[in-house]
């Protein structure tokens, strides 16, 4: 083992990595804590039923408290299995049910997921074509979405990696075209500060299209709601060669539209 | 209490994992839970090595779940960006965040997440090649590999911070002297 290596292992070591409440997190990993309960019922009717084992052997089989004893135990044996029995199909009945609720409810969100995922993916496909049909100085287009199909991001992903750099949530380098969807709490919030500091906007399609810019990019960013589902926009490129406002302006009216 | 058992004695493990897989200690804490989950629906008693078993459930669902998240995680840091842009963070507020993770933190978030996983179960565990090959269904040579280029990048970065570190120290000689 090397320095480094032993360096790497001692920063193991020596991180003071505060532990989560594992308590906690037990007591939701079994919430129904059905088998610590079955444990202790048969756990205590095996103790009941020695007991009572032990004193027919002490009063005898055959005597009067031996038999009184036996008649009891019977009982009890009888008595507890049934109660037993039905505790545990009770109780896996609930269990059942709960899995059966929440396999529902999982299915259910599933479904919703893959339909919103779907609509999106098509205004996604939509965007690239008018992204696609506009007079580019450029031969490559980038298009960074959260839900394109797997295969298109990564060919995406590659892409950036040459032409683009991502540093703590800054965009660098950056040369070409882009066009953005989030939908996040902040939506609200990020217009509400652009307002605050009057940022310039322009009226696109009847939106209010907000216009950022720094030393090297400029942006357009607007809130739409979709379904009821408010999201924020984004198109933006760089100052010195990419794409000019009006331009911008195209693809902000196309997807809008 | 067979699954209590279990969880009590590789707890730590798969939590620790987890956290350095994924650099969220909220995700680190979902995703030990569904570990436990995932193990108990098995019949695990019959594992031979259970701590190697769960380090694998561990590592691939940390993948799965980073899979999950990468979709989203440009969108992220655009967001961070514009909200910042409007909204400038103040530097005392950087300085809290930055002190609250610590070195190994910052070194492993430079690895490509392959990478990450061979280099936690290394030195975090200390699994030799062969467990680790075991563990990831990989074959030793590629945990070499991993290994290699994962120490690799990770010396850069540290000969990185010790030249940035004595610049430092010559600028603030230099301002004290001045």
């Amino acid at each position: 083992m090397n320095d480094l290596e032993r360096r790497v292992e001692r920063l193991f070591q020596n991180d003071a990595l505060e532990l989560p409440d594992f308590d906690r997190m037990w007591k939701s990993i079994n919430p129904t804590g059905a088998l610590k309960r079955r444990t202790i019922v048969r756990g205590s009717l095996h103790f009941v039923i020695a007991s009572l084992l032990i004193a027919i052997i002490f009063f005898g089989w055959n005597t009067e408290q031996g038999i009184q004893i036996r008649q009891k135990l019977a009982s009890f044996i009888i008595e507890s299995n049934n109660t037993l029995g039905e505790s545990i199909d009770a109780q896996a009945e609930k269990i059942v049910n709960q899995h059966v609720t929440r396999l529902k409810m999982e299915v259910q969100a599933l479904k919703l997921q893959l339909e919103r995922e779907i609509k999106s993916l098509d205004q996604q496909l939509s965007m690239i074509q008018v992204v696609k049909d506009l007079p580019t100085k450029k031969d490559y287009i980038l298009l960074l979405s959260n839900y394109l199909p797997e295969g298109a991001y990564i060919q995406s992903y590659v892409h950036i990696n040459d032409y683009l750099w991502y540093n703590e949530g800054r965009v660098n380098q950056y040369t070409s075209l882009f066009a953005a969807k989030y939908s996040r709490s902040s939506s609200e919030k990020l217009v509400q500060k652009l307002d605050e500091i009057n940022v310039k906007k322009f009226e696109v399609a009847n939106y209010e299209v907000y216009y950022l810019t720094d030393d090297n990019f400029h942006y357009l960013v607007w809130n739409q709601a979709i379904d009821g589902q408010l999201a924020t926009y984004a198109v933006g490129t760089s100052l010195e060669n990419g794409f000019t406002v009006d331009e911008m302006k195209k693809v902000v009216e196309a997807y809008i539209d | 209490m067979r699954e209590e058992k279990l969880f009590a004695k590789y707890k730590e493990d798969v939590f620790r994992t987890s956290y350095y897989m994924l650099q969220d200690y909220q995700e680190a804490e979902d995703l030990t839970q569904d570990v436990f989950i995932k193990a108990f629906a098995q019949e695990y008693w019959e594992i031979e090595h259970q701590r190697a078993w769960l380090l694998r459930i561990t590592v691939n669902l940390c993948l799965n779940h980073l899979k999950r998240k990468r979709r989203i995680v440009l969108m992220d840091s655009f967001v961070k960006w514009a909200v910042q842009l409007v909204e400038p963070r103040k530097v005392e507020q950087q300085i809290e965040e930055m002190e609250q993770k610590s070195e190994i933190h910052d070194l492993l978030q430079l690895l490509p997440i392959k990478i990450r996983g061979v280099i936690i179960l290394k030195y975090l565990h200390q699994l030799k090649n062969e467990e680790i090959a075991r563990v990831l269904h990989i074959p030793v040579g590629t945990v070499k590999s991993r290994t290699n280029k994962g120490l690799h990048i990770l010396r850069q970065y540290i000969e990185l911070d010790t030249y940035r570190e004595l610049v430092l120290c010559e600028e603030i000689e230099g301002g004290v002297r001045g």
